[in-house]
């Protein structure tokens, strides 16, 4: 009696196959090869409400962007507290890490562009405000129950002041 | 010649040789792995028009699908794809496009419910600003959208920069 050769069977890849084509067409379709992200900011201030006096001066920080220039002013009184070259933003955002130690709790800054001012620039420095920018600098903030951890944002919460 | 004849006859019985797909099928692996590397979670699918430059930014927010309004460097105005005809810049509020998304924000409000149910807000507007046009536009833009119920900006900009 012959003893048959055993076959290995080979290995059916068509159905893998169609999955994989599917897969790609579908990722294909679907992908953006440019990355898109989104900065959220808030409508712009139009109107002046009268505030109540606070026990505690606010930070108010307002940053004016003119041409070649970014002036960083704070208080109720709006006082100039800087004044630096738009190139100069290593200078800026030590700037605003200094201000954001001394007033962990507070996260917004108004900008104030000026009518000629390019978007790159607005973004350029919307960037700036957000997040300090060199590397292994934290800043202690005050988190939503109050407690104080490190983190890398500044001021996170961006408006445009459009009043003249 | 009988030696001949065989040959021609197995010749005919030849069986097709299978096809090595080895090679394909790297290429497919490193194609999938390339295309789920670049690809993106975020439901804002953005067609954007022509010769429009989106600035680069260091923001990681996904963006969100909602209403896009797009200007481009020739202050010509979108809104959804749709291009907004006569556009006055000499005015604050812009007529032309405040009509438009007074329609949108109506729609937004009709959905109000689904919207809110993924999350999302019916005051959220996607604006796309090409890199040089100048404040002053854009403020305009803001403004009348603000008046007509949009008071969400989400600037959308290009990652990885």
């Amino acid at each position: 009696m012959k003893r048959r050769k055993k076959t290995h069977p080979k290995l059916n890849l068509i159905p893998i196959m169609d999955a994989v084509f599917i897969f790609i067409f579908f990722l294909l379709m679907s992908a953006q090869f440019v990355d898109i992200y989104e900065i959220g900011t808030d409508a712009p201030i139009t109107t002046s409400v009268e505030q109540q006096p606070d026990k505690k001066d606010p930070l108010n920080l307002k940053i004016i962007i003119s041409k070649g220039k970014l002036n960083i002013h704070t208080g109720l009184d709006e006082k100039l507290r800087k004044s630096v070259s738009i190139e100069d933003t290593i200078s800026f955002n030590k700037e605003l890490i200094k201000i954001k130690q001394e007033n962990p709790k507070e996260s917004s800054a108004i900008i104030k562009p000026g009518k000629d001012i390019d978007y790159k620039e607005i973004v350029k420095v919307i960037d700036i405000t957000k997040e300090i920018t060199e590397k292994d600098i934290y800043v202690k903030v005050a988190d939503a129950d109050g407690k104080s951890k490190l983190s890398r944002r500044l001021f996170d919460q961006i408006i445009f002041e459009t009043m003249e | 010649m009988k030696r001949m004849f065989r040959k021609n006859k197995d010749r005919g019985k030849k069986e097709f040789e299978e096809l090595d797909i080895t090679s394909l099928l790297d290429i497919l692996v490193i194609l999938l792995v390339f295309l789920l590397k670049s690809y993106n979670a975020s439901d804002l699918k953005l067609d954007l028009v022509d010769s429009l430059m989106v600035p680069g930014s260091k923001s990681q927010k996904m963006g969100n699908h909602a209403v896009i309004i797009q200007v481009n460097k020739d202050a010509k105005v979108w809104l959804n794809n749709q291009e907004i005809a006569e556009v006055d810049w000499n005015t604050e509020k812009i007529d032309a496009l405040y009509a438009q998304l007074e329609l949108e924000f109506q729609k937004n409000k009709e959905n109000e419910e689904e919207i809110k149910k993924m999350n999302k807000s019916i005051h959220s507007i996607n604006l796309v600003f090409d890199e040089n046009i100048k404040y002053e536009n854009i403020q305009k833009v803001m403004h009348t959208s603000a008046l007509a119920g949009f008071k969400e900006f989400k600037l959308i900009v290009k990652g990885n920069y």
